[in-house]
């Protein structure tokens, strides 16, 4: 076996992606399996839905693999690919909005964590998840793309076309509301 | 953010203050809201409150990833309905005399042949790896740039030196490009120093 294939789990981001990005896409599988699961979990947050994170996880990898040769700093791959990924998911929504605002009662399907799911036992966890799904959509996305994605207010307000000070404001309600909805579990 | 003589601050403007902590903001605004923050204590206790649900909100994100780490039958799914094509690049033409059956190959053909015979190498790992100068023009001089991280303990110079003697070798076999050099940019070591005697 190849030292490659062998060490390919050590191997850091920038090698992966400068191979990945001179044509080897051995290379780009690994570094796409490397972050998957953060990217699903950020686009079901997104999307509010599994299937429609799946349709934003399989654009996003297309457009990576047609543009990994054009990223400038390959350290840098995650935050790219976390990008990408709220990139689509907001077009999407942007796409979803029209019929959801029409069919109500699609919009009842939640995302993250299924209370149910004994993995979780954390009350506190379950809690602040339960809690996210309330806040206005605006207040999730900026928090979401701030908690989950890394995002600084810079790349969220380029993505969500609003300025940096709504960004700012937007996440300090987000938390704001977060602390009185917790009350009593800390 | 402003402070009025005997109004507390808002949740919402405590938030912003934490936020604008957190990213080292120190404007006067923000220097008066912490002296005030420091002295009184149901806005400590509030600062507190604010620290906990981000700690809370950092444990909510790695259990999601976690859930999705648990079972990735949904990774293999999207993966099995993807082709991820390598881009041909550019060609590079073959001399009948050369080959008789092709009058090029691709550029992604070579470094995919580059990577291979890297590959076989037990204390290297190419990364990037290109072709520089005008391919298309037979007889013009190409530089091989190739970048590399090499087995902790080996000897750079021995490694460095084979890996141009396999590139060579592998380039003259399949195509007939005019190798001026390769250029090896070592950038990383892998491999732990324990293993570095076997
Ligand atoms: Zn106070």
């Amino acid at each position: 076996m190849a030292p490659f294939t062998r060490e390919v789990s050590h191997l850091s981001d920038a090698i992966l992606c400068e191979r990945a990005a001179t044509g080897d896409s051995a290379a780009f599988q690994s570094l796409i399996r490397r972050y998957a699961p953060l990217m699903r979990a950020y686009a079901i947050r997104l999307t509010s839905s599994a299937s429609d994170a799946d349709d934003v996880l399989q654009e996003t990898f297309i457009k990576a693999w047609e543009k990994i040769d054009t990223l400038q700093n390959p350290e840098k791959v995650k935050s790219w690919l976390m990008t990408l990924t709220s990139r689509k998911a907001i077009d999407l929504m942007r796409t979803r909005k029209l019929t959801v605002d029409l069919d109500s009662a699609a919009n009842t399907a939640h995302p993250g964590i299924n209370p149910e799911d004994n993995a979780i036992t954390d009350s506190q966890i379950v809690h602040l998840s339960e809690l996210l799904k309330t806040l206005p959509l605006e207040q999730q996305q900026v928090w979401v793309m701030r908690e989950i994605g890394g995002s600084t207010y810079k790349e969220i307000s380029e993505t969500l076309k609003i300025s940096e000070g709504t960004v700012r404001g937007r996440l300090a309600r987000a938390r704001a509301a977060l602390v009185k909805g917790m009350e009593g579990w800390n | 953010m402003e402070l009025m003589n005997n109004d507390e601050p808002t949740l919402d403007t405590l938030s912003m203050w934490l936020q604008d902590q957190q990213d080292g903001v120190q404007t006067p605004e923000h220097r008066e809201l912490t002296r005030h923050i420091n002295e009184c204590p149901s806005c400590s206790q509030r600062i507190a409150a604010l620290k906990r649900v981000d700690q809370v909100s950092a444990d909510l994100v790695s259990t999601e990833v976690a859930v999705q780490k648990k079972d990735t039958t949904w990774l293999d799914d999207l993966m099995a309905n993807l082709v991820f094509e390598t881009l041909a690049g550019r060609s590079i033409p073959l001399s009948a005399e050369y080959d008789v059956d092709n009058f090029s190959i691709t550029e992604g053909a070579i470094l995919a042949a580059i990577r291979g015979v890297a590959d076989s190498m037990e204390n290297l790992i190419i990364g990037r790896c290109r072709l520089v100068g005008d391919v298309e023009e037979p007889t013009s001089p190409i530089i091989v740039q190739v970048s590399a991280t090499v087995r902790y303990g080996a000897v750079i110079a021995e490694v460095t030196d084979r890996l141009r003697e396999l590139i060579t070798a592998e380039v003259h076999r399949v195509c007939e490009l005019n190798i001026e050099a390769i250029d090896i940019e070592v950038q990383d070591i892998f491999g732990s120093p324990l293993e570095a005697g076997e």
